[in-house]
């Protein structure tokens, strides 16, 4: 069989059985529930198929890639970076704080929310790196204290004063609102490039170039410069690349930090095109909905775009669900959670298999070419 | 195919039937050793956990064009000595110099950049990125440096080139250098390193073990390098338990006993049978007095 054929074929071959186990599993639920299977799915693609839903689902898409993306900076080296969730909550915080009390041209503008959001994402995953690197503190504890230590405490103590108490200030209590100057255009014209379609309402994140500039920002790191070869090779065998001279005190520093910049991203579609402030309604759970999605895109840059779409659609979903009456709005939070394990079972068998054929295919060849 | 009768046929003979040739043996002839110091271990002591001396006031020098055996049984600091030559762990006292550059509290990288090369005793464990692709082992502590990196950028069509070249000059045998260092036997996976090493173009060679576990052919092209980028003025430091390897390979042996350096020996005057019963300190009750054999 034509070589590239058949390692497309291996590779393909895990999503697929993940995807026909989530079905199953996810039907059975479905009828032990006294849902109609049948009716459920049949609404899920009516749905997904209008312009509002495909929106809706780009637009969740978008933050959970760049979670993604942040997870599998840290899990291509073998650090499991727990702490996304607290580093882009108390970063979009920052980036609200810092955007509402500074007025700047538009770009500028924007560009400092956005840099705010990624320094204190950094700096606080980069406190996890410090403790691990100087004090052996395991990453995935630190990380874990320190969600709380972002949320429940710095946000906690400092958010009541900067809390906007002015007349016109918005019922969800909240820092005060950004100026239009530090807003992102919406990508409305784009989606008016292909269909004739009025969103009803619905705007296209602008954050979306930055996922995008992300994602192709992590693949080009990773693939292509000496530090991503660093990194990886300190994942696939930290003694060896060790003794190849990779640092890997500065490794777990660059790879942490990175993660978390990038986490400092997470929360830009809320605060440059959603409500332009931290408010208590803030979207919580997108830092573990990151680590979901990097398991399912198994770290790269493309397979977590299909993921975090995967993902996004079901989210966006859960609603219609609801409403339509066909199933309950839990059932997608099943079918996302089948999906993350069966893959996983999925990737290591046919991992399994792959390297035995490798190794078979490699000394049947070299018998038959003497 | 051959028969022999499992009473009357000796190890070597065996060997020479599977290879089907005369056995290739370790032994080297001519001295290639010049005066100039490419490596040198002073007073270097390495405490382990619990205080107490893995390592114990070693000395020694390797100089251009020299191998230097390090005989010992397992476990009297073998390892924690090559850790202070490669830089993965630091001595609490002593110095290592390589090619005149105090290099004790260096980072691994300098040393390799320096012209370190390592074959590690564990090539799984310390040498091989098993899941990567051959062309991104055969940059594996060299990153850094031409054909494999362009500044930052890894040079990808470098890499390929240079693995190419190491496939060839080292006899690898694999279908392609696209297949992961899983798919291939230990012997070519230990070629594999033997000629990333060889091709970086080292000063000082450390070689821990580098026929351990591989097959008789393999071998013989292992000590065919050495031999080889000895002629051409390689410092190597080579540590194995293949006592007719040390003895054939090296140009000097010291025998490492309970962390010290107890013996330094001639390979030209010895037999396995006499480095062995330095090695377990047999030989040590009679030279007490001397402290140290000079043959």
């Amino acid at each position: 069989m034509n070589p590239l054929l058949r390692r497309a074929g291996v590779t393909l071959a895990a999503p697929a059985m993940a995807f026909v186990f989530a079905v199953v599993i996810s039907s059975i639920v479905l009828e032990i529930s006294g849902s109609n299977s049948y009716e459920t799915y049949k609404t899920l693609l009516e749905n997904g198929s209008r312009l509002e839903t495909m929106i809706d689902t780009l637009n969740r898409a978008t933050p959970l890639y760049i979670a993604g993306i942040a997870a599998a900076i840290g899990f291509r080296m073998n650090l499991f970076n727990i702490g996304i969730e607290g580093q882009y909550v108390l970063a979009a915080f920052a980036a609200a704080v810092v955007g509402s009390q500074v007025s700047l041209p538009g770009p500028l503008h924007v560009a400092v929310i956005v840099a705010t959001a990624m320094i204190v994402g950094g700096a606080f995953s980069g406190l996890a790196a410090l403790l691990k690197v100087y004090r052996g503190v395991n990453e995935v504890i630190a990380t874990i204290m320190l969600n709380f230590i972002a949320i429940g405490g710095i946000i906690a103590a400092i958010f009541p004063r900067v809390i906007d108490r002015s007349p016109n200030a918005a019922n969800n209590a909240g820092t005060p609102k950004i100026a239009e100057s530090g807003w992102l255009p919406d990508l409305n014209w784009l989606v008016e490039i292909f269909t004739r379609d009025i969103g009803k309402g619905r705007e296209l994140t602008g954050v979306l170039l930055i996922a995008m500039a992300v994602g192709i920002g992590f693949s080009v790191f990773v693939n292509r410069t000496r530090y991503g070869f660093d990194l990886r090779a300190s994942g696939m065998n930290p003694i060896a690349a060790r003794a190849g001279g990779v640092p890997p005190g500065r490794m777990i520093l660059i790879a942490m930090i990175l993660s978390g910049a990038a986490a400092g991203l997470i929360g830009m579609p809320e605060i440059l095109s959603d409500t332009h402030s931290y408010d208590q309604g803030f979207v919580r759970g997108l830092g573990f909905g990151g680590l979901a999605v990097a398991l399912l895109g198994r770290n790269s840059a493309g397979g977590i775009v299909f993921a975090a779409l995967l993902f996004g659609f079901l989210d966006s979903s859960s609603a219609i669900l609801q409403v339509s009456g066909s199933a309950s709005a839990s059932i997608v939070v099943i079918m996302q959670a089948t999906i993350l394990l069966a893959a996983v079972v999925a990737y290591e068998v046919v991992n399994r298999y792959r390297q035995r054929d490798e190794i078979q295919r490699a000394s049947t060849e070299m018998e038959a070419a003497p | 195919m051959a028969t022999v009768d499992a009473a009357d046929v000796t190890a070597g003979d065996l060997a020479e039937l599977m290879v089907g040739s005369e056995l290739p043996t370790p032994d080297t002839t001519d001295s290639t050793v010049t005066d100039e110091v490419m490596l040198e271990v002073a007073n270097l002591t390495m405490l382990d956990e619990a205080e107490r001396p893995t390592v114990a006031d070693v000395s020694f020098q390797v100089h251009k064009g020299e191998v230097l055996g390090v005989a010992g049984i397992e476990g009297n600091g073998q390892s924690e000595l090559i850790d202070a030559i490669v830089g993965t762990e630091s001595p609490s006292t002593g110095s290592v110099m390589m090619n005149g550059v105090d290099v004790t509290n260096a980072p691994v990288r300098d040393r390799r950049e320096g012209g370190l090369g390592y074959v590690p005793q564990d090539r799984h464990e310390e040498g091989l990125l098993l899941d990567a692709p051959l062309w991104e082992n055969a940059a594996l502590g060299h990153q850094t440096s031409p054909p494999f990196a362009k500044g930052i950028w890894i040079d990808r069509a470098g890499s390929r080139k240079r693995t190419e070249e190491i496939r060839e000059e080292f006899d690898v045998r694999t279908p392609n250098i696209e297949v992961s260092a899983r798919a291939l036997s230990g012997g070519n996976q230990q070629k594999l390193i033997i000629g990333r090493e060889m091709l970086a173009n080292p000063v000082v060679l450390l070689a821990a073990h580098p026929t351990r576990g591989i097959d008789v052919g393999a071998q013989a092209d292992v000590w065919n390098e050495i031999r080889k980028a000895r002629s051409e003025g390689l410092a190597t430091l080579l540590f194995s338990a293949d006592l007719e390897e040390l003895i054939g390979l090296s140009d000097r042996i010291v025998v490492m006993f309970h962390g010290r350096l107890v013996a330094t020996l001639d390979p030209a005057k010895i037999d396995s049978r006499t480095l062995g019963s330095y090695m377990t300190g047999a030989a040590l009750q009679d030279t007490r007095a001397s402290d140290e054999v000079v043959a």
